[in-house]
Formats: structure tokens, sequence, C-alpha cells
């Protein structure tokens, strides 16, 4: 078992190149990667200013949130490929890490400062009166741990990428 | 025939719902924060602004200890990144800030909005240490009452705009986003 993982892990660069072979899926690879950088660009930076994003997150824009946005939408795009591939093979895409991951890496912006996790917060404690003084320890966590948050976003991501390297891998068998 | 449908109808599922995902960015753009949340907060209508009191150099300060100036009543949580960035737009504004006689009260909110973390002059430190010694600028703690008087929904990047004539102008969040309805309030001030 640990012996075909590591195999697979190794032979993830020639599932990659063999997705990008393939005409439609480096299109989706390359137009997932492009998105998904402009928006994490614009949202990463959001932390800065209350969830406001646009130029004026871009404003706040840090070297290491660049690096993030880079990473975050270079494996999206590629998870992408590959499971536009494996999909055009007859095999079955498997996103839920990349799903996850994505999801994970939108946290921060959306639920530290910015009113969606208060408002969140107060449509739940409507009806449950004692949810609501749990909103602003969730925000003050989330913004004291973007560091874990982002890195199992990322995690998440990879393990997204490897399912669907695999299952690529599988096809040409 | 049913049966031979399914891995596609699952293909078609995961596709989908990873196109949610690529749209979820697109969502948070769209996110209620820019109608519903405090950056649009109502027009105050120019209600007086009450008296209250915070805790600065370990002494209670009323707000009217700034009686003919136009405040700034910022109240923020110290672990908030918006604020932090808030203080730093401050700081680059400062040349500007200090040419009017506006003060800028940064307050810790009460019990740093319900989570731990660094004391507001740490904070300042930190975030703008040219801020710490201006006069224009001060540094102190939420007292329970003005917490609940102009921070009664519990934001934790949240500031208030008070005329000189004690009536309270603009109520708004995040000075890193929001700085040009400070500007322009100064600018109406010295006018």
């Amino acid at each position: 078992m640990m012996t075909a993982t590591m195999s697979n892990i190794v032979r993830m660069p020639v599932a990659i190149r063999m997705a990008f072979a393939d005409r439609r899926a480096r299109l989706w690879g390359v137009g997932t990667v492009l998105i998904g950088l402009v928006f994490y660009l614009l949202i990463l930076p959001a932390t800065d200013t209350g969830g406001a994003i646009g130029l004026v997150s871009l404003q706040f824009l840090t070297f290491g949130e660049a690096v993030l946005a880079v990473v975050m939408a270079v494996l999206l795009g590629l998870t992408m490929a590959l499971g536009i591939y494996g999909l055009r093979q007859g095999g079955s895409a498997a996103s839920g890490g990349s799903v996850l991951g994505a999801i994970v890496a939108v946290l921060p912006t959306l639920l530290c400062c910015s009113p969606v996790l208060p408002l969140a917060v107060a449509a739940i404690a409507s009806v449950l009166p004692a949810a609501g003084a749990l909103g602003l320890p969730v925000q003050g966590f989330v913004a004291t741990h973007e560091a874990l948050l982002y890195g199992t976003a990322i995690a998440l991501m990879v393990w997204g990428l490897y399912g669907n390297a695999r299952r690529a891998l599988q096809c040409v068998c | 025939m049913i049966a031979s449908l399914m891995p596609t109808l699952n293909n078609v599922r995961r596709l989908a719902l990873l196109a949610g995902v690529m749209a979820l960015p697109g969502l948070a753009v769209a996110s209620p924060s820019g109608v519903m949340g405090p950056k649009d907060a109502p027009d105050p209508g120019n209600q007086p602004a009450p008296v209250a009191s915070f805790i600065s150099g370990g002494r209670a300060v009323s707000l009217r200890s700034y009686a003919g100036h136009p405040i700034m009543l910022w109240q923020v949580a110290t672990w908030c990144g918006s604020c932090r960035a808030g203080l730093r737009v401050l700081a680059r504004n400062q040349a500007m800030i200090d040419k009017t006689g506006i003060r800028v009260i940064v307050l810790r909110d009460y019990r740093n909005g319900g989570y731990p973390g660094i004391g507001i002059t740490k904070f300042a430190e930190r975030a703008a240490p040219g801020l710490m010694h201006d006069p224009h600028f001060i540094f102190g703690d939420d007292t329970r009452a003005l917490y609940t008087l102009y921070n009664p929904h519990h934001y934790v990047d949240v500031y208030d705009l008070i005329g000189k004539d004690r009536k309270i102008k603009v109520v708004s969040s995040t000075p890193s986003a929001t700085f040009g309805r400070i500007e322009a309030f100064i600018a109406a001030e010295r006018s």
C-alpha cells in the first residue's frame, strides 16, 4: 500500500503531462489557474479590508498572499485538468479534497472581521439564542489561525490533486 | 441503462461541485457585507453623541474632554486583521490628520470582542509605532457602558465620526476600506 502510494506520488508529473497533452483538459486547467489566480489575489487580502473585495483589497496584497494565491490557483488548475482528462478517458473525477481545500481557503476572508459570520450567527441565534455568543470567538479564532487554515486548505488541495492523478494513471493502465 | 448512466451523473455532480467552489469567491464578492454590514450603516441623522468614558493610561477619560474637537471614535479588537490594516492606513495619513483638530480615539473592544489578544498599547506599537506619541491619537480600552452605547451589535472594527457640535455624523467600519469617508468628514469639519 505504502509502496503503491509512493509510486503514485512519483508518477504524478507523468499524469499531469498526460493531462496537459489533452487539448480540452489543458484549456480547462489553464482557465482554472487564471480565474482562480484572479479570485485569490482579490480575496486573500480582504482579511485586511473587513471582507471588502476588489481594487480596495488588492492594495493590501502582500508578497506572502500573492505566493499563496499562485500555489492555490495552480493546485486547483492541475486538479481540474486531471479531472477533465480522467473524465474524457472514461474514468471518474474525485475533487473532494480540492473542493474542501478551496472552501477552507476562503474561510479567513469570509469569517474574519466581515459581517458574514455575525449575520449567520444572528440568524441561528434567532432560533437558538445560546448560539449568539459564538460568533465573535469564531471570528477571533479564524483571524488568529489564518496560517493553519491556509495550510489545511493547501493540504486538502494536494490530496485532491493526488486522487485525480492516481485515477488518470489508472485510466492509462 | 440507468446503471450505465450513474457514473456519468456522478461525474457531472462532482464537476458541478467543483464549479461551485470556483464560484465561491464570486459569491463572497456578492455577499451581503456591502449592504447590511456596518460599512453602509444607516445615516445616524445627526443624533447627539452619548457621553461615555473609556480607560486610557489607567484612568477614566470622558468623551467630554475633547469638546471642541471632531472625534473619530474607533473600536477595535487586537486580533483583527482589518483593524491592524486600518491603523496603518491612518499612520500613512498622519501628516494630514495632524494638520487638523481631529482626535482619533482607538479603543480595544470590551473584552477584546470576545476573544483574547494583546493589549491596545502593544497593538499600536506593532501596527503603527509612529502614532504612539502623537497627541491627535489616543489609545485606550472600552468600558462596558461605552461599548454598549457605541457598538451595540458588537462589531470588531467599527467607528463613529463625531462632529465639533457633538453630533454623530457617520457610523462605519474598517477604516482600511473606508478612509475616504473619514477624509470627507475631516474636510467637512475644517470648513
